[in-house]
């Protein structure tokens, strides 16, 4: 007993207009529902005749707590993104993994946000990649593509094009340097220079031709961002040219009995000649150096170019008297400043360290923030408690201010207690309305300081009589974003 | 002070939907707040909103923790519980040093006074209702509302004939008014079921490609119904019970006490929402007993009204369970619950072909029967057909997966493709995934990961 077409076209147009025959209106009813129960009650499962997918394993990694997971459906909506990278680290932190049932949603959030990308890297598992390769290809944000010049060269959109030579960067930077020499002369100079910035991820001397074809690019920055990778390669042409020009020039006073200072002694030519230029070294002086005269810039510039440790071999010197040379020099700035920018461009933790604890404020913003970042954790730290511990109140003129931007580890309970005793001393001096500046440093550092402290803006505000209502919202914010840390990273053992 | 063990989660997953627990959140803030306070088994706090009067938020610990109605603000949200109460209850999980121990202020000893009132009205009301039934009174109630639903079904068939007379691609049928003027009228006749079923079929039309016969079939069933409501008299109880059942005529716990009752463990398989329209939802809690029995705890709420979710998905309760009656008993409440659940029990399934002659069994008791729960010993969830999905079991028997389930991707993910043990509703068509069990016998609800 089966609808016939004739009884469905019947019932589609209608009785009145297409009579069925041998049945009316009601019969139609009971026959249609007759049909829906016969089909339900004698429904039997169909073969499907497919292979089946290969299967996966699980990794050995113990999972985190349910709790845990279930707040990645909270931070995929939390106003505060940053919370989701603490999330994911916590879980590496752990040597732990994502229960599987959350990977697509590691895969999604990941293909919607790319500031999480990095973060949700390592949660995408193997069965993470064993979803996207057999099922679900669009969620593949973490994998270059299979054909990734086809990317580079089809693609109009930039971020798509930048995504696939990062990846291939890090895996094959011969491949990815051959993309980049490929479409060269008929991409934008933006675009040029964006990709250039890809270049630092495994530079080598194999990039050195095509670096410096680029010193002779017709756009400015392209040719300094050139320069500037070249100067990172001691073993570079690049490199040994301007050592050549600039090592014989430099000379080291040291004291004669007790006669003289220990130091730095400059023989520059003072005038910028064609090869110099080309090699990155600049006429005009930077708004950021205003103060500086043209002939302390050219000199600032050579002496930036030359890893600080050429002058510990050439003139025996230890790097506290490397140090101690600098600091008797003229013109100090212009010195200290180089300094730090050779010391940053060799990537040399120990002086460094030196540098920020002793020096910092002979040293220009611009090289002392990367220069900070270069240090590991513990040293940070160590130097902004140290910093902290004067008796000026946090605000955005404290040396430490900027410095805590550029940490990017959760802080320790001696350093969140320690930024929050130094906000306490500024409140209790100044009476001012916070600068906008300064409120979004304070949300900012929400996310690093140690969420134990959560209550800990309100205990500052309490000891104020009347605190101004900018203060108070900013401390209920930095109360929400704590309290919300605080709960996750509790979930992780509960 | 009581031993309120709520954390921030639960306090959270209590707010009604995600945006009160966020505001929630906001304003669990201290110094937000004109004063808090509470003592031994209360909370309290005032919050100065929009209104020119602070908004007065009362709560009960004691009365919360047995899930019974606790909470009160004067503010004028239509949610319930609202922000502040979520607020309130926040500050009391996260930090409840933050709150003043004190004596409650008067507007919290006259809201007490009033709850403890409502709960000895209650309790004179359940001891009424303990009483001896008037028969006389409750065969009059029952005939006038036959009379009732009967006169609605005789305007309901004449509208279905008329519907088949015209022909269903009348373009009319794809208005949202017209079915919705018929629900209204079999509101008026006291039948709530067909009203929520017409403005099912309202969709039909607009949302499926081959709708006409799926259509039909619906308003065949709905005349099937008109037409065994005109011999319900004839019927035994259970039958009647069934008929009920789909009219929207439910019985009243009170009135089934005295029905089957069955103490068993029971494991809680899965919890599935659904709106059914505008104001209304419904919430279907499947438990399968060791005994091999499935009950449906089946809830309905209006608006933002949470539903219970005391029972978590995954565990194992040892309760008595009373089954409304029916020709396949199937929808229950719980009448009584011993000790905590446990996590972590495992769950037998059945093959794909054996749980559907279950359902083809039960079917043949009850046919107006629609959603089943399906536990299947080994499924693999795999795309198929476009933007279809099945789940299919190691020798290649296979039933369509629902395409109102929105993570396939995590069931995918959870077996990597091997096997799993899946529990679900099956509706005569389709299987609705609501819980796995994993290989290390984790079993995951599936309503609690966002949809993907």
């Amino acid at each position: 007993m089966t609808l016939t077409p004739e009884l469905i076209t019947a019932v589609t147009i209608g009785t009145h207009h297409a009579p069925p025959t041998g049945f009316d209106e009601g019969q139609i009813l009971i026959k249609a529902v007759t049909e829906s129960l016969r089909r339900s009650a004698g429904w039997i499962p169909k073969q499907h005749s497919q292979a089946l997918t290969p299967p996966i394993s699980d990794q050995p990694e113990p999972l985190c707590r349910p709790a845990a997971a279930r707040y990645l459906g909270d931070l995929i909506t939390f106003p505060q993104p940053e919370v989701m990278n603490e999330w994911a680290a916590e879980i590496i932190r752990r040597g732990e993994r994502l229960p599987n049932e959350w990977l697509p949603v590691v895969l999604m959030a990941g293909a919607q946000e790319r500031q999480w990308r990095d973060a949700l890297y390592p949660l995408v598992q193997n069965r993470g990649r064993w979803l996207v390769t057999h099922f679900k290809r669009h969620w593949n944000w973490f994998d270059p593509p299979r054909n990734p010049t086809k990317t580079w060269t089809g693609s109009a959109i930039a971020d798509v094009r930048l995504d696939a030579l990062k990846n291939l960067r890090r895996m094959r930077p011969d491949k990815a340097r051959a993309l980049i020499e490929q479409t060269w002369k008929t991409d934008s100079a933006n675009f040029r220079l964006r990709v250039f910035e890809q270049l630092l991820h495994n530079l080598s001397l194999e990039d050195e031709p095509l670096l410096e074809r680029a010193l002779d690019d017709p756009v400015v920055d392209i040719r300094a961002y050139a320069a500037e990778l070249l100067k990172r390669m001691p073993e570079s042409r690049h490199y040994q040219r301007l050592s050549a020009r600039v090592i014989p020039m430099v000379k080291c006073q040291r004291p004669n009995g007790t006669w003289g200072k220990l130091k730095f002694d400059f023989d520059p030519p003072y005038s910028l000649d064609d090869a110099l230029n080309r090699d990155g070294i600049l006429p005009n002086v930077p708004s950021r150096y205003r103060n500086m005269s043209p002939e302390k810039w050219f000199l600032h510039q050579l002496f930036a170019s030359v890893s600080p440790r050429v002058w510990c071999e050439r003139f025996d010197l230890t790097l506290d008297e490397l140090l101690i040379a600098a600091e008797n020099t003229n013109p100090l700035y212009a010195i200290f400043d180089a300094l730090a920018w050779a010391t940053y461009r060799a990537q040399d933790l120990p002086l460094a360290y030196l540098l920020l604890e002793h020096h910092d404020k002979r040293i220009n913003d611009r090289h002392r923030l990367p220069m900070f970042s270069l240090l590991s954790s513990d040293h940070q730290e160590a130097l902004l408690l140290k910093r902290l511990g004067d008796s000026h109140g946090l605000d955005q003129h404290h040396p430490a201010f900027y410095m805590l931007h550029y940490t990017h580890h959760r802080w320790s309970a001696a350093l969140s207690q320690a930024v929050l005793d130094s906000l306490k001393r500024y409140l209790k001096s100044s009476t001012a309305h916070p600068v906008k500046e300064l409120i979004e440093a304070l949300q900012r550092f929400a996310l690093l300081m140690d969420p134990e402290f959560h209550q800990a803006f309100d205990t500052v505000l309490e000891e104020e009589n009347s605190p101004l209502p900018a203060w108070i919202e900013m401390s209920n914010h930095v109360n929400r974003v704590m309290a919300f840390r605080r709960g996750m990273l509790r979930a992780f053992n509960e | 002070m009581t031993q309120f063990n709520w954390t921030n989660i639960d306090v959270r997953q209590f707010a009604p939907d995600t945006s009160v627990a966020k505001e929630g959140q906001k304003l669990a803030v201290k110094e937000l707040w004109r004063s808090i306070g509470r003592d031994q088994y209360s909370l309290w706090g005032e919050y100065k909103g929009s209104e020119s009067a602070p908004y007065q938020v009362k709560i009960d610990l004691l009365r919360l923790m047995n899930g019974q109605p606790a909470t009160e603000c004067t503010c004028k949200s239509r949610k319930t519980p609202c922000k502040h109460v979520i607020a309130l209850l926040l500050i009391f999980t996260d930090r409840p040093e933050d709150l003043t121990i004190a004596s409650p202020p008067e507007f919290m000893k006259t809201w007490l006074d009033k709850v403890a009132q409502r709960s000895r009205r209650e309790l004179d009301r359940k001891k009424r209702a303990a009483k001896p039934i008037d028969l006389e009174r409750r065969a009059k109630t029952i005939s006038e509302r036959q009379a009732k639903i009967s006169a609605g079904f005789e305007e309901l068939e004449l509208w279905l004939l008329n519907l088949i007379r015209q022909g269903l691609a009348d373009p009319q049928l794809k208005q949202a008014s017209f079915w919705e003027a018929k629900a209204a009228r079999m509101v008026d006749a006291q039948a709530p079921g067909i009203a929520t079923w017409l403005r099912e079929l309202a969709h039909y039309p607009t949302q499926q490609a081959d709708w006409v016969q799926p259509l039909l079939e619906q308003l065949g069933r709905m005349y099937l119904l008109i037409q065994s409501f005109k011999r319900f008299d004839q019927f035994s109880e259970p039958v009647q019970a069934d008929l009920r059942s789909v009219i929207g005529w439910y019985y009243k716990k009170e009135d089934v006490l005295d029905g089957e009752i069955l103490r068993d463990q029971w494991f809680v398989i899965g919890r599935r929402e659904q709106e059914l329209d505008q104001k209304l939802r419904s919430q279907r809690l499947w438990l399968q007993g060791r005994n091999g029995r499935s009950a449906l705890i089946l809830e309905f709420a209006y608006g933002d009204v949470p539903f219970d979710t005391t029972l978590n998905v995954g565990s194992l309760i040892d309760a008595e369970i009373c089954f409304f009656p029916s020709a396949y008993p199937l929808r229950a409440f719980i009448v009584q619950q011993e000790g905590e659940p446990i996590l972590g029990q495992s769950l037998h399934g059945q093959s794909i072909l054996e749980n559907a002659h279950r359902y083809s069994a039960a079917l043949a008791k009850n046919p107006w029967l629609i959603e089943y729960s399906f536990i299947v010993e080994a499924g693999i969830i795999r795309p198929h057909k476009g933007n279809g999905w099945i789940l299919r079991e190691p020798d290649g028997h296979y039933m369509p997966v629902s395409s109102q389930f929105t993570r396939p991707w995590s069931l995918m993910s959870l077996g990597g493709g091997h096997p799993l043990r899946v529990a679900g509703e099956w509706d005569g068509r389709t299987f609705y995934p609501l819980g796995a069990l994993d290989f290390d016998d984790r079993y995951v609800d599936f309503s609690e990961i966002p949809e993907n």
